[in-house]
């Protein structure tokens, strides 16, 4: 027994031993590296900088995992995509995700902790409350101008080049914030649009509706004629939809901010217009073109019912939509096409004034360095990457000889990502290995777009959708000033639920349109004219800039 | 080599033997552990098992809270009751699809929340309100659940039901369900929250506290609701033999969390420990084996030069090889005991000649005269001033000196009293014992030769005496010489005490002091009438009264105090009277008689020195009486012879066989018988008449040639020579002198 206890002495001083030498010598390594890492530092600073860096701390990196990449990889960190970027810059990225669908209120719970990722990707300028200034101000965010003048070469030299988004991507005090997603062409923000059945409308004889009275004509065919219950179905929970319904577009007004012929901020859902537009709406809804869950329609079940045959027509994208329920719907019917609709107008032939147009610079998936940021310059230097050539090509187009070939100077995606060996969707072999089929801080390119509608009716949808005046009618990413922001945001929080609320009992019936007078003026009392100022004030600034 | 390494296996044998008690201990502990950690096993599942039921009985508890939220719900009670959904509904569906998505995105354990209207087959849930077919399309078509029974399933009352149900997407839900809490039957909504089994499964996990076990949930009807997330399913036997179950029932549900853990786990946990035992084991005898083997070599070189030397020895002494077959301890044991025994022979041996060598010293002390004795070498410790001797001789009390004991007893005698004595006499004195013949000697140191301590002697000899004869039943008698200064002194001593040995039987005392004896005064008496008495008594055989005049002799002389000389000229005078009283008696061969005296000396006790005189006197006597008888009838033939020489002496011619015609018989018979008579040869007596004839003359005056013709010589030179040869003067010479 004797000998047992001796020797469990023995190893037990053995491993103490090995486990003071350990943590010691792991001390030291750390020490070592920590300042191997600043003396590197010093000297890329002074001499010529070039990728990838020192390996050093990860870096944490909060976005939202998009649905294009949350069926085959659980980490953005895991595509292909996320290593080639951690490959070529030398920064480990760890990648931290909301939960689907909860990125604000998750983006809320982070704030709250304090204990804030290095880098975020969010919507900064649409959805942080009282604006970037004010995340600024708040010692969320660094203002980046330093930043950029000292380590980021690349998307310095793009702004330079491209003084319009310069003019997006600033606050009204001149500060930048994030590293922007760009839309690099204005193709690329024509996005939202109708489609609709063009195997039915060819079976009923029909043309692509253009008015609002073909679109009643047509809708009422499917219903009647193709027996479809409710032909209409708006995926109605998502804000950027009803933002650029086409049908309250057809009335010349929105539901939001809008600038009217004179340059002027307006308010469309106060408009004599916004009512007829909600006159057709809940006609159409009574006549039973329109879902009855049209207020609970999600993604989900539009595209089984668009799939399906149970309606119609929808609105949407070209890619994840349009071209996905075609993929999808002709496994079944083969028949089955949709085609894109221009924006409707009250009359034939006239030019849609209206539209969906996204600003080059849409506000969303824009990545700030957080007040927690530790290096600052490598996670400046890191995302500047995408903004410089190489990254560009990575962004949009992933690795070449994997994601793409060079072919006659044009970068081809190769057959994995078209006609993926796995059965992925396009949309979804993509997001393995590039962002640039949805969106992130770089400059998106035309050329993916080209290739990534590959049905002749998703090619058309950039001309067809893009046929308006949409431009002069969209507000500009105006920033309000940070004290001007909090009172804005509760005003127009009030007024957006109520009008939310309204519009749905009017279309619904359970609210009289007669009762739309009391309605604006409910809205009027609730401050709106304050926030037109706001805005009107800021989009002067934003004009000045 | 080879028996290098026989040995080493022998070594770590007998080290693995000794090694049993740990390892049967170790044995003992492994078991024990292993019970211990079954106990624990058992303790630590149900402390996480009561964790993981607190933490999904909250879970239970809220969405069942929720549930009965959603049931109460006034707006579901209504929807409940329409028939068909007209637009005027919408706005509330709508109200309850944003209540459900707030719940719904609250409650992160949820997939989604859903109400079902049997009645118009609407479903309003957190994911949008739609029919039930496109919800079921949507949510849970797979092969598992067919749409009727899914919504039949919807269309029961519920309260507080749950259903594991796989939604379409493969996840595996739990559909918590409860009825709205209307009054007419049949037209309750259900309200129902889908959660994500693995949600369950995760926190099933904070149980789980090992890879190998399984945690599940179970219904009343044991079937499985969800296992944990890490298992998917269970082994098919769980028997009670190879897996321990714990179970905690759930306080919400009628569920129970079941930890399944399988011996064979416990078993790994031990087999580490029991590995770890084992490796501990194996390093302590391995390092033990090495240590033992270090002080083994260590201990056994000079163990190893001590068999080599035992070896050598042993080969030189021409031992038998073969013996190391046995164990070199053994045999090293052997060789010492072997070492160690003619070690003490020797030893005996040394002691012996050392005893014999300081005898021999001592004696030769005793015996002469030396100035310095080799004391150290002899082991003999001398230092006193004077020295005294005692002689001491054992005697067996009342038996006479004629019958000796036997040597072996009157060595143990001497024996007995050398320790006696140096034991009693080392209090006082200085003790060397040594034996000297029939004696033993003791040299008796003192500082001082004074009266006192020869007393003390004495009384110390006196007392050995006193013990001797009472505790051994023999009696000694002791001699003692008186102290002499200096090692030469025990020569002088001893000497002495040797003189006193005369004394004993002339002094009746066992204890005879030189110094005592020394002051006898010398007497001696013997008067030369008393002598003649004796011999003229003799001379005629009278034994009597030459006994008689003897022992008057011996009275007169040995009687009181008597000094060994007297005895000894007496014994000397005596002889001295036998030998003459024998040859005036004619009796000439007295010495065979004599010699039964010579074994007297002044030892010999008086008394045996007077029976042994009287009876040799007898023996002479009896001897004189016989020649006495012979010599009557002789005589008278050797007188006529004589008186016919007298007669005839004058005539030249007288010779024998003149004087043989005359008695009739030849010559030589007549020379032999005369001689035989007188022990004188006939023609010498002739001649010594013829001399004494002629010496008469020649003093009367008459020439040499005259005396020669007148006395019978037929010349003057033959009677001349004649005459020298018997009176060794010349005939002429002795007239001058006249």
């Amino acid at each position: 027994m004797k000998h047992r206890k001796t020797a469990l002495l023995f190893t037990m001083a053995m491993t103490f031993a090995l486990a003071g030498c350990g943590q010691k010598a792991g001390q030291e390594q750390t020490t070592a590296a920590t300042s191997a890492a600043e003396g590197e530092q010093q000297t890329q600073t002074a001499g010529e900088f070039s990728y990838p860096m020192q390996a050093g701390d990860a870096l944490t990196y909060w976005c939202e995992l998009q649905g294009t990449v949350s069926p085959n990889f659980s980490n953005l960190g895991e595509t292909p995509f996320a290593k080639a970027w951690m490959q070529e810059t030398g920064v480990t990225i760890e990648f931290m995700h909301p939960p689907t669908g909860q990125i604000k209120e998750q983006f809320s719970l982070i704030l709250a902790d304090g204990n804030l990722p290095d880098m975020m990707e969010y919507s900064w300028v649409k959805d942080y409350p009282g604006g970037p200034e004010k995340a600024i101000k708040d010692g969320v965010i660094l203002p980046l101008n330093d930043v950029f003048e000292q380590y980021c070469p690349n998307i310095t030299a793009y702004l330079k080049e491209h003084p319009e988004v310069d003019k997006m991507i600033k606050t009204d005090d001149g500060h930048y914030y994030v590293f922007p997603f760009i839309r690099g062409d204005e193709k690329l923000c024509n996005t939202i649009g109708l489609m609709l059945r063009q195997d039915w409308l060819e079976e009923l004889n029909l043309e692509v509706p253009e008015t609002i009275e073909e679109w009643h004509t047509v809708l009422t065919a499917f219903k009647n004629e193709k027996g479809v219950a409710a032909p209409y179905c708006p995926e109605w929970t998502r804000d950027d939809f009803k933002d650029n319904d086409p049908f309250a577009y057809a009335f010349n007004t929105c539901r939001g901010f809008y600038i009217d012929d004179n340059g002027q901020v307006k308010f469309g859902a106060i408009e004599e217009n916004y009512k007829n537009y909600l006159e057709l709406m809940k006609q159409w809804y009574e006549e039973g073109l329109i879902d009855p869950d049209m207020a609970t329609l999600k993604f989900d079940q539009v595209s089984a019912k668009m799939t399906n045959g149970s309606a119609g027509a929808s609105m949407g994208f070209a890619g994840s939509r349009m071209g996905a329920w075609i993929t999808a719907a002709q496994g079944n019917e083969p028949d089955y096409m949709l085609v894109a609709a221009p924006y409707p107008t009250l009359e034939k032939g006239a030019k849609p004034e209206f539209g969906q147009m996204d600003n080059q610079y849409p506000g969303t998936a824009s990545v700030a360095i957080t007040s927690s940021c530790k290096d600052v310059e490598r996670a400046a230097r890191l995302l500047d990457y995408a903004y410089g050539e190489e990254g560009h090509m990575l962004f949009n187009f992933g690795v070449e000889g994997e994601s793409y070939e060079m072919k006659e100077d044009y970068p081809t995606y190769t057959d994995w990502v078209m006609t993926n060996p796995d059965g992925w969707p396009v949309s979804q072999a993509m997001s393995a290995y590039i962002r640039g089929n949805y969106n992130g801080p770089f400059v998106q390119d035309l050329r993916y777009l080209e290739q990534y509608y590959t049905i002749d009716q998703q090619k058309e949808t950039p001309d067809v959708w893009g046929n308006s005046n949409a431009k002069s009618h969209k507000m500009p990413p105006v920033t309000p000033t940070s004290e001007e922001s909090k009172e804005y945001s509760t005003i127009m929080n009030e007024i957006n639920t109520y009008r939310d609320e309204m519009v749905l009992k009017f279309i619904f019936g359970t609210e009289s349109l007669d009762n739309f007078d009391t309605y604006v003026k409910n809205i009027e009392n609730m401050g709106l004219q304050r926030a037109l100022e706001i805005q009107s004030s800021a989009l002067e600034r934003y004009n000045a800039r | 080599m080879k028996r290098k390494s026989k040995v080493y296996l022998k070594l770590f044998l007998s080290y693995l033997g000794i090694l049993v008690i740990p390892i049967l201990v170790a044995g003992g502990i492994y078991g024990r552990v292993w019970q211990i950690m079954r106990a624990q096993t058992s303790r630590i599942n149900e402390n996480l098992l009561n964790m993981v039921q607190q933490e999904i009985d909250n879970e239970i508890k809220n969405i069942q809270k929720i549930e009965s939220r959603l049931a109460l719900d006034n707006g579901i009670q209504n929807l409940s009751k329409e028939r068909e959904f007209q637009p005027e509904n919408q706005q509330s569906l709508y109200h309850l699809y944003n209540e459900l998505r707030i719940i719904s995105v609250a409650e992160a354990l949820f997939n989604h929340v859903f109400v079902y209207f049997p009645k118009t087959d609407k479903i309003s849930s957190s994911l949008g309100n739609m029919d039930i077919s496109l919800y079921y399309e949507l949510y849970y078509k797979n092969g598992n659940t067919d749409f009727e029974s899914f919504k039949e399933y919807l269309a029961l009352r519920h309260y507080n039901d749950v259903l594991p149900i796989t939604g379409s997407d493969g996840k595996n839900l739990l559909l918590f369900t409860m009825s709205s809490l209307n009054t007419n039957v049949g037209e309750a909504a259900t309200i129902g929250i889908a959660v994500d089994a693995e949600q369950f499964r995760q926190k099933l996990l904070f149980g789980k506290w090992d890879e190998k076990m399984y945690i599940q949930i179970t219904d009343s009807q044991n079937s499985t609701i969800c296992m944990d997330a890490k298992s998917d399913t269970l082994p098919k036997q769980i028997t009670k033999d190879s897996y321990i179950v714990t179970s905690v029932n759930s306080n919400a549900t009628d569920w129970r969390y079941e930890a399944i853990v399988p011996k064979a786990l416990i078993d790994r946990e031990a087999y580490e420990i029991q590995l770890w035992s084992a490796i501990g084991l194996f390093i302590c005898i391995i390092s033990g084996f090495g240590i033992a083997s270090w002080l083994a070599r260590k201990n056994y070189n000079p163990l190893k030069l001590l068999t080599e030397n035992f070896a050598n020895q042993a080969s030189l002494k021409g031992n038998d090889k073969t013996e190391r077959q046995v164990d070199e301890y053994q045999w090293l044991n052997q060789q010492m005991n072997l070492f160690f025994k003619e070690h003490i022979d020797t030893q005996r041996l040394l002691k012996n000649s050392h005893k014999t060598l300081k005898t021999y010293y001592l004696s030769q002390m005793l015996m002469e005269h030396c100035e310095k004795a080799p004391q150290e070498q002899a082991g003999i410790m001398l230092h006193s001033e004077t020295y005294a001797v005692v002689l001491l001789k054992p005697e067996v009390k009342g038996t006479s000196a004629a019958a000796q004991p036997d040597e072996g007893e009157q060595a143990l005698r001497k024996f007995i009293i050398a320790n006696v004595l140096s034991e009693i006499c080392q209090n006082y004195f200085e003790v060397e014992m040594t034996e000297m013949g029939q004696q033993e000697a003791a040299i008796i140191g003192m500082n001082e030769p004074s009266q006192e301590n020869m007393e003390l002697l004495q009384e110390c000899v006196e007392n050995l005496q006193q013990i001797t004869e009472e505790s051994f039943g023999f009696s000694c008698t002791a001699l003692l010489g008186t102290a002499c200064s200096g090692i030469g002194g025990i020569h002088e001593s001893y000497m002495q005490a040797q003189a006193m040995e005369e004394y004993i039987n002339l002094l009746d005392t066992l204890v005879l002091r030189y110094d005592k004896v020394q002051d006898l005064r010398f007497v001696y008496e013997y008067p030369e009438e008393l002598e003649l008495k004796i011999i003229h008594a003799m001379k005629i055989g009278d034994e009597k009264t030459a006994g008689q005049c003897m022992m008057e002799v011996f009275d007169r002389n040995l009687s009181g105090q008597v000094k060994a000389n007297t005895y000894r000229c007496l014994i000397f005078d005596m002889i001295g009277t036998l030998l003459k009283g024998a040859n005036t008696g004619g009796y000439h061969h007295a010495d065979r008689e004599i010699e039964l005296l010579e074994h007297i000396s002044v030892k010999t006790p008086v008394e045996e020195a007077r029976d042994k005189f009287l009876k040799c006197l007898a023996l002479i006597c009896s001897q004189i009486r016989q020649i006495r008888m012979q010599a009557s009838s002789d005589h008278i033939f050797s007188q006529k012879v004589e008186m016919y020489v007298k007669e005839n002496f004058t005539d030249p011619d007288l010779n024998i066989s003149i004087a043989s015609q005359h008695f009739r018989m030849t010559p030589s018979y007549l020379s032999s018988l005369y001689k035989k008579q007188t022990g004188k040869s006939l023609l010498e007596f002739i001649n010594t008449v013829r001399i004494d004839f002629a010496e008469r003359l020649l003093k009367e005056g008459c020439s040499v040639a005259d005396a020669a013709e007148q006395s019978g010589f037929r010349d003057s030179a033959g009677f001349i020579r004649a005459f020298k040869k018997k009176k060794g003067i010349t005939p002429g010479q002795l007239k001058k002198e006249f």
